[in-house]
């Protein structure tokens, strides 16, 4: 019975002890026991004296614990850094590649934490949403004016839905007069993002009414540019497209950080309310942006189906409106839309970053398995001194977070220039990566990796450590390689395994991004210079609108070097686009409705982009303002309204004239306006005579070795109106560049990592075989000594890396299937299965780790028999 | 290491509690136990160590060779196998000297401020 009671006593003081650590714990842990036992026996009896003896023994412990720990883990750090400073090749080449793999890591990660993970600048940001409006087909588009009011009276789970669409003014009156980018919001705009004003006030609902006094609210950049900071600014009056607007207030500057995106654009000026800038009440004119923030006790999901409802009831309530067809609403958050586009790419590159990550310490762990290896002898000398074997493990993990700590700080230095990312022209523009930044969350990621590498880098040694002494080194190499050899050499397969999956993904990124280049938007891009010229108010009427720019084009012609030149109303590939419908009077059961993209033309337009006309007859100048309505569909346009007739000479008519029959003359070629890696949409082009907007965009079109410039076009133009500025003045080639941004994301990551994993399976493939010729030099010392050739020593090596290369190839397959399919899922437009990428991956991983053999091989065959032989064993 | 004389002057002061342990072993070698109840019994239970600080101060006094572990022991009849026995080197009584003469010095300066009356104890 007291053998029990004591028994149960020392389970409980083991306990104890073990909060000890393992030196104190190993010497003394006996002792400490048996004195806590004996003044457990010698104490008065009872409960309440058994409960002050066993908290008296615990805080005794306690008390002395973190000293303790401290102490060892002192010694320890200090015996690393003595050993480290004995080996520097060693520890620079361990530091190193902890360092690129750490940093590489924490590079992706910051950028993931500013696109993906961190909070909108808005309050409670998790809560506000976009709608989008879903069009019968399923694809998403803008909101009418109408639905925006149906959506404020009928949605509960929202706090609120402001509607906003751009637009450019022109600010006349102090100075010269520029163009400004304004953006036309609902009242409740600032008050759904939870905006406060910088100087004044915000939009209030009164502000929000066709007859309200026009108000203006200056962004903070175009307060500090025109109006020189002034506080005294809130109650002066603009001039703004000829009406006086009553500036209100100055928004924060942290406001003009917002992403741009699809909904905010790229810059704006000023803020003026929405209403007496709608373009149309018209249920069936999509043009506004919708902003939604979700009430707080409701959860998203529930939102959602509810304002997916409210779209349904619409189509059926407003059921002529939306020609009898099912449209419903979508509510998506406002981050996700914000990053749809570079979510997945980031994803799998953050995956892809990981893995060579992996590499980089199977790396570390190979060369501190090489390092166990001569520090055998050292270790048995510390175990014959008394050190314990849980000690020695210790010892080995305090190393590994000794290494992976330094390692870490260099890579979070090196991580230090992940915002530069923004500084590359083409993904400087992708949504938030302006806003790339060291933070606290890339901080608790670098804490994070250090912990991780450091466990993995002691679990190779600490096994190898941990084995039984090593028989003579004549016996070994006369049963094939030591075991640490045999390890070491695992280490590089598993490393070229993950290396090919890398390559693999990479590959097929580039692949991707390649394709794209090829991919033909349907227009001529090279040589085509552009700008664009917004016309003040004055050019009151379509005639006079026309008058100006067929002057212009003409001018423009007579420059040298010009071939061709014309203006359109929406450039392609700038994702500008007009959303508008057409209708035909159709059998019953033909279509008798499309939504188009609508764009206005001078006649010369397609002959300069040299967008093909496969049918009919491209416009001319005769197609003016009073002859007969006439356009050009594309393909799209002509197979959705006469699938199988011919398309010229029928009818259509646009939903905004319903009176007015347009005919069709031809048939053009379909354009990627949206961008290259979006397929085409349908389009419907008008004369611009008969569809005039005062803002075009000028291209021309220059002979091979020619370039137009902007102060040319810029001549031609005020000889026409010494009044009249251009801007925005860029080349198609340029443009095109930009829409090259999202899928080449993928690919200059995805090829940065490739090297990386290239170079750091290279160095491990080399350190591992360096390491195995030095252990079995004395083998290859009586190889020489009994008639092998050198040759036949470097073939021998060469054939083990062949094979291990081999292994590691063919275990990698798996991995990259799965990695290609992955990325296949995540990134639009990526193969699945490219037996290229597998080639070209395979092939090259076999030249680089065959290279990183041969080095060590041609240094196996240079060995002297006479020296090894003789050497200490 | 260089080895090097050490004096004792270099490990002070002493931390109370350490002192008394090596006083404790001044008269003779003990075991664990047995130092925690002299300590307890010459400060009339003033000082009370715990285990777990005792094994903290004996790891130093080992570490830093003022103690050592003894073999010789007891009629085995009479003791518990496990138990280990420690005594004071020569090296640790110097060090415990020199420590009680560095209070000795302390005490005197005390005196001559008429901190405590000569000979007398103080009442502070």
């Amino acid at each position: 019975m007291k053998r029990m009671v004591t028994g149960s006593r020392k389970r409980r003081f083991g306990w104890l002890i073990r909060l000890l650590p393992v030196d104190i714990r190993e010497a003394h842990g006996d002792e400490i026991r048996q004195v806590l036992s004996t003044a457990d026996e010698h104490r008065p009896r009872g409960f309440i004296p058994g409960l002050a003896f066993l908290l008296g023994a615990a805080w005794d412990v306690l008390k002395i614990a973190p000293r303790q720990h401290a102490d060892a883990l002192g010694q320890d750090v200090r015996y690393t850094a003595r050993g480290l400073r004995r080996s520097p090749v060693f520890a620079v080449a361990a530091l190193a590649t902890i360092a690129v793999g750490t940093g590489a890591t924490l590079s992706v990660f910051a950028v993931v934490n500013a696109v993906l993970i961190r909070p909108l600048p808005f309050e409670n940001s998790s809560k506000l949403a976009l709608v989008w409006a879903i069009n019968p087909e399923g694809s998403r588009t803008w909101l009418a004016a109408p639905e925006l009011v149906d959506l404020e009276s009928r949605a509960r789970t929202l706090h609120g839905v402001a509607g906003l669409t751009d637009l450019r003014l022109a600010l006349t009156g102090n100075g010269v007069p520029e163009e400004l980018d304004v953006v036309a919001v609902s009242a409740s705009f600032f008050q759904l993002l939870g905006t406060r004003p910088f100087l004044g006030r915000l939009l209030g609902p009164y502000d929000d009414r066709v007859t309200s006094e026009r108000v203006v609210i200056l962004s903070h950049s175009l307060w500090t540019r025109r109006f020189g900071s002034s506080p005294h600014v809130v109650g002066q009056t603009i001039v703004l497209d000829g009406e006086a607007y009553a500036i209100v207030g100055v928004l924060p500057k942290a406001f003009g950080l917002i992403p741009p995106s699809s909904v905010f654009p790229q810059h704006a000026d000023a803020w003026v309310a929405l209403q007496p800038h709608l373009v149309s009440r018209a249920r069936d004119v999509r043009y506004l942006h919708a902003v939604a923030r979700v009430r707080d006790d409701i959860p998203f999901a529930t939102a959602r189906e509810e304002i997916s409802a409210v779209g349904a009831a619409l189509s059926r309530d407003f059921g002529s409106a939306y020609g009898n067809r099912a449209w419903s609403f979508d509510l998506v958050p406002m981050k996700e839309d914000l990053v749809r586009g570079v979510r997945p790419a980031l994803m799998v590159v953050l995956a892809t970053v990981a893995l060579v990550l992996l590499i980089a310490s199977v790396n570390v762990a190979a060369l501190l398995l090489a390092r166990a290896e001569s520090r055998r002898r050292e270790m048995a000398v510390r175990a014959a001194l008394g050190a314990s074997r849980g000690r020695l493990t210790r010892q080995l993990l305090t190393e590994g977070f000794v290494l992976a700590g330094i390692g870490g700080i260099l890579g979070s230095v090196l991580a230090l220039a992940a915002p530069a990312i923004a500084r590359v022209p083409q993904l400087g523009m992708l949504p938030r990566f302006s806003d790339v930044a060291i933070d606290w969350r890339v901080a608790g990621c670098a804490a994070l990796l250090v912990c991780i590498t450091a466990v993995l880098f002691a679990v190779a040694p600490a096994l190898e450590l941990s084995r039984p002494p090593a028989r003579s080194s004549t016996l070994r190499s006369s049963s094939g390689s030591p075991p640490a050899v045999r390890l070491g050499r695992w280490l590089a397969a598993s490393e070229v395994a993950i290396a090919s999956a890398v390559l693999v993904v990479a590959l097929l990124f580039a692949k991707n991004l390649a394709v794209l280049l090829d991919v033909e938007p349907g227009f001529t891009s090279a040589n085509v210079f552009t700008a664009r010229v917004a016309l003040p108010p004055k050019y009151g009427t379509a005639d006079a609108i026309a008058r100006f720019f067929d002057e212009v084009l003409n001018r423009t012609r007579q420059l040298p070097g010009v071939d061709a030149v014309a203006a359109v109303t929406q450039l392609p590939l700038s994702g500008a686009a007009l959303g508008s419908s057409f209708t035909v009077d159709a059998a019953a059961n033909a279509p008798r409705r499309l939504d188009v993209d609508l764009r206005g033309v001078t006649h010369t337009y397609f002959e300069t982009l040299e967008v093909p006309i496969l049918r009919g007859r491209a416009f001319t100048s005769r197609d003016a303002r009073t002859s007969p309505a006439v356009a050009i569909v594309d393909e799209i346009t002509a197979r959705h309204f006469w699938p199988g007739r011919d398309p010229i000479g029928q009818r259509m008519r646009w939903i905004r004239q319903p009176d007015v029959e347009v005919e069709v003359i031809g048939v053009a070629g379909s354009v990627r306006h949206q961008g290259v890696q979006h397929p085409a949409r349908a389009t419907v082009y008008r004369p611009h005579t008969q569809y005039a907007r005062s803002t075009m965009y000028v291209v021309a079109r220059m002979a091979g070795s020619h370039d137009m410039t902007e102060p040319a076009l810029a001549g031609v133009v005020t000889s026409v109106d010494p009044d009249q500025p251009i801007t925005d003045a860029i080349t198609l080639a340029a443009l095109r560049m930009r829409s090259f941004a999202q899928p080449g994301l993928g690919a200059a990551l995805g090829t940065a990592l490739a090297l990386l994993a290239l170079v750091l399976t290279a160095v491990g493939v080399y350190g591992v075989y360096a390491f195995a010729v030095v252990q079995r030099r004395r083998e290859m010392g009586v190889r020489l000594a009994i008639g092998g050739t050198p040759a036949r020593i470097q073939r021998l090596i060469l054939v083990d890396g062949l094979r291990i290369v081999l292994l590691g190839l063919a275990a990698g397959v798996p991995g990259s299937l799965l990695a290609s399919r992955l990325t296949a899922t995540f990134v639009p437009g990526v193969q699945r299965f490219d037996p290229w990428a597998f080639a070209i991956s395979g092939a090259l991983m076999l030249g680089v780790a065959l290279g990183a053999c041969w080095l060590p091989a041609r240094r196996a065959s240079r060995v002297d028999p006479a020296v090894v032989l003789r050497a200490d064993p | 290491m260089p080895l090097r004389k050490r004096s004792p002057e270099d490990l002070l002061p002493l931390t109370p509690a350490m002192l008394h342990v090596l006083l404790a072993l001044a008269e003779g070698e003990k075991h664990g136990y047995a130092i925690l109840k002299e300590v307890s019994r010459r400060t009339n239970g003033e000082v009370s160590l715990g285990a777990g600080t005792l094994y903290a101060l004996v790891k130093r006094l080992l570490a830093d060779g003022l103690i050592v572990e003894t073999d010789d022991r007891p009629d085995p009849s009479l003791d518990d196998e496990r138990r280990r026995y420690y005594r004071l080197t020569p090296f640790g009584r110097d060090v415990a000297v020199a420590e009680v003469r560095r209070l000795q010095t302390i005490v005197a300066h005390a005196r001559t401020l008429r901190l405590v009356p000569a000979g007398g104890r103080g009442r502070a």
